[in-house]
């Protein structure tokens, strides 16, 4: 559109104008090509978390996965990770995150890999683990095993897990516990630290947004 | 004659005293080898007094409990509901992370809806809870 007033202004006088013209347009170019750089190299200014200051080497863990693989920390090297903890029990949180998880990591280009470790290991067997989270993901790890190793995961990572007696009317017993659990999402960076952690509530567009964000 | 109208209309309204309404009511379909869901919906009380909601219950599920996850401090937890009072042209909403009805135990393999009780000192109320993906 061209604006009719343009027409009436001065046109730059001379070589010198021109010159400075060209200059300041460069010198502009280049603010912004730095200031995106510098972006770039930063935390995130903004997520629904905490991004550490200085990433935290998430300790080794012995555990299996869904197909009853030994799997060790050596899995959280070479890309980003999301770690998710949880028990198939859970009838609200559990399958609210990880159905979020699905939609929010279908949005990347370079999705991380998303790990559900079991928090009840005692009921989670890996029979019990693998048709769960195919349900969300065919691509969804899920992670159990011995007590002791699971414990030894949470403890390293600060995840608060805790066992409750819970009245189901079924005269109680064995089945009759609820798990109380941390429920942030446990970003992990390709070298294996803790990068961030994402806190609940978890909703698909956020949790793509701030997965991209920590990843770039 | 108007004094007639009114005893009648005074005992109209007292019969409805707590009118329960479920309304969105739906179910998520759980995962295999999974044997509870929970189910969510929004009460409404028409009535004119509070209705005092104690309980759930579903000929499809061996039992139904009312649950609430608390989320505090990153730490989800689930505890039991007990009764709830809703007030007379209020409103309560049972919604992922918060507030939801457990249904533990499949008598029979589901159909697209489960029918689902709530109980209030007064009656109760049944919905077909529709079993959703999401």
């Amino acid at each position: 559109m061209v604006d009719a007033r343009d027409e009436d202004r001065p046109r730059a006088a001379g070589r010198g104008a021109g010159w400075l013209l060209y200059a300041g347009v460069g010198a502009f170019a280049l603010a912004i090509g730095v200031l995106t750089w510098v972006a770039g190299q930063g935390a995130p200014a903004e997520i629904q978390g905490t991004v550490l200051e200085r990433p935290r080497p998430v300790p080794d863990f012995q555990l299996l996965d869904q197909d009853g693989v030994a799997v060790d920390g050596g899995m959280l090297r070479g890309r980003w990770s999301v770690l998710f903890f949880g028990f198939t029990h859970c009838p609200d949180v559990c399958p609210t995150t990880l159905y979020s998880l699905k939609r929010a990591v279908a949005e990347l280009d370079q999705p991380p890999q998303v790990i559900f470790v079991s928090v009840d290991p005692m009921r989670d067997t890996v029979e019990r683990i693998a048709p769960y989270v195919r349900y969300f993901d065919p691509a969804f790890i899920g992670l159990t095993g011995e007590l002791a190793d699971v414990q030894a995961l949470t403890d390293g990572l600060g995840v608060a897990v805790a066992y409750v007696p819970l009245a189901t009317g079924e005269g109680g017993g064995a089945e009759g516990y609820t798990v109380d659990h941390t429920a942030s999402l446990f970003v992990i960076d390709p070298q294996g630290r803790l990068a961030a952690l994402l806190h609940a509530p978890h909703h698909p567009a956020a949790l793509a947004r701030d997965l991209e964000a920590l990843s770039r | 004659m108007r004094s007639l109208l009114c005893a009648a209309l005074l005992l109209a309204t007292d019969a409805a005293a707590c009118e329960l309404v479920l309304e969105g009511a739906w179910v998520r379909a759980a995962p295999p080898g999974v044997d509870r869901m929970a189910a969510y919906v929004t009460l409404r009380n028409g009535g004119s007094e509070d209705c005092v909601i104690t309980g759930a219950s579903s000929p499809a599920f061996g039992s139904a409990m009312l649950h609430r996850t608390v989320t505090e401090d990153g730490v989800s937890r689930m505890r039991p509901l007990g009764q709830l009072s809703l007030a007379a042209g209020g409103s309560l909403d049972f919604a992922p992370g918060g507030r939801h009805i457990m249904l533990l135990g499949p008598v029979a393999p589901l159909t697209a809806t489960v029918p689902v009780t709530l109980h209030h000192e007064q009656g109760e109320v049944t919905a077909l809870f529709e079993i959703r993906e999401p």
